[in-house]
């Protein structure tokens, strides 16, 4: 994910994220990179010109990179070793990613910009030789009375960010 | 999970760990919820009866996916922030923020008053370290 921000002394400011479902990969992380630049332009992201100039504040994810997680996945349970297609789809996004500030340093924005790269929660790899799949029936199971129950959300009651500031190149 | 009645956590949590085909790894159930650091489950409604957590290699889903997908293991819950900038200084903070920060830190960026925002305002979403001196 790539977010910009314009700061009062010192520009902008740009954020990025990584998520899109059903999207094929390539036209997805193309759509991303030309909507970046389109607003940094002060265009709309369709390129068409914004009466109102580029934004303060834009972003972009990368859902590609979830598609591949869901449906390619891992190798291993550590994560060291993605399937072809997520490996792809993270080098694509690294590229578009790199595009973009390739961009922001030609156009004479980037040291105005503060670029900032997160996701919502992690998608822990499992190896797919060992990997179970079940939906059990948690509200029957408990014996007493359920209002509620979610099962992936468990990032959004407590996710842990690593944090790190990155340099010059 | 949250029940109709936040007393009967134990009570489910000793039956679903009864069934031992649900590939449960653990349970925290009413002050266990508290004391991992998620809130009072008998304070504050938004916070869960019952945290359940799967054995690795576990997915429980309606479908087939070759990941976890928000769950509550390490790798689920520790991702990374990366904030980049030419004049930032290199550094590698450890201490443990929050994805709410970033509001916090957009605000601070823009030159917008920190105040007006509810979360900075009530102390839980200060803006990220190292970015501003």
């Amino acid at each position: 994910m790539t977010v910009h921000l314009r700061h009062k002394k010192h520009g902008m400011i740009c954020i990025v994220c990584v998520f899109p479902k059903h999207l094929h990969q390539t036209h997805a992380n193309q759509e991303i990179g030309s909507a970046l630049r389109n607003w940094t332009l002060g265009n709309w992201a369709n390129g068409t010109k914004n009466p109102s100039g580029a934004p303060s504040l834009y972003g972009a994810d990368f859902q590609t990179i979830t598609w591949a997680q869901q449906n390619a996945g891992y190798l291993d349970a550590a994560g060291d070793n993605p399937n072809k297609s997520l490996a792809s789809a993270l080098s694509e996004a690294d590229a578009r990613l790199g595009t973009f500030l390739n961009f922001l340093q030609s156009s004479g924005k980037l040291n105005s910009t503060l670029v900032l790269i997160g996701s919502k929660q992690g998608q822990g790899p499992i190896n797919p030789k060992t990997l179970k799949v079940s939906n059990p029936d948690f509200m029957d199971g408990t014996g007493v009375p359920v209002a509620f129950f979610v099962g992936e959300d468990g990032g959004i009651v407590s996710t842990r960010l690593w944090y790190q500031c990155l340099p010059s190149g | 999970m949250w029940l109709e009645k936040s007393s009967d956590a134990q009570k489910a949590k000793s039956n679903l760990l009864a069934n031992s085909s649900l590939g449960i790894s653990y349970i925290l159930a009413g002050n266990e919820v508290t004391a991992a650091g998620y809130g009072s489950p008998f304070l504050d409604s938004r916070v869960p009866d019952l945290v359940i957590g799967a054995k690795v290699g576990t997915l429980w889903n309606d479908g087939f996916e070759f990941e976890d997908h928000g769950g509550f293991l390490p790798q689920d819950l520790d991702v990374p922030l990366i904030a980049y900038n030419p004049n930032l200084a290199p550094a590698n903070i450890t201490q443990v923020v929050s994805n709410r920060q970033v509001a916090s830190t957009m605000l601070q960026a823009l030159g917008l008053p920190l105040a007006q925002l509810d979360a900075y305002r009530l102390g839980d979403s200060p803006v990220l370290p190292g970015l501003f001196t």
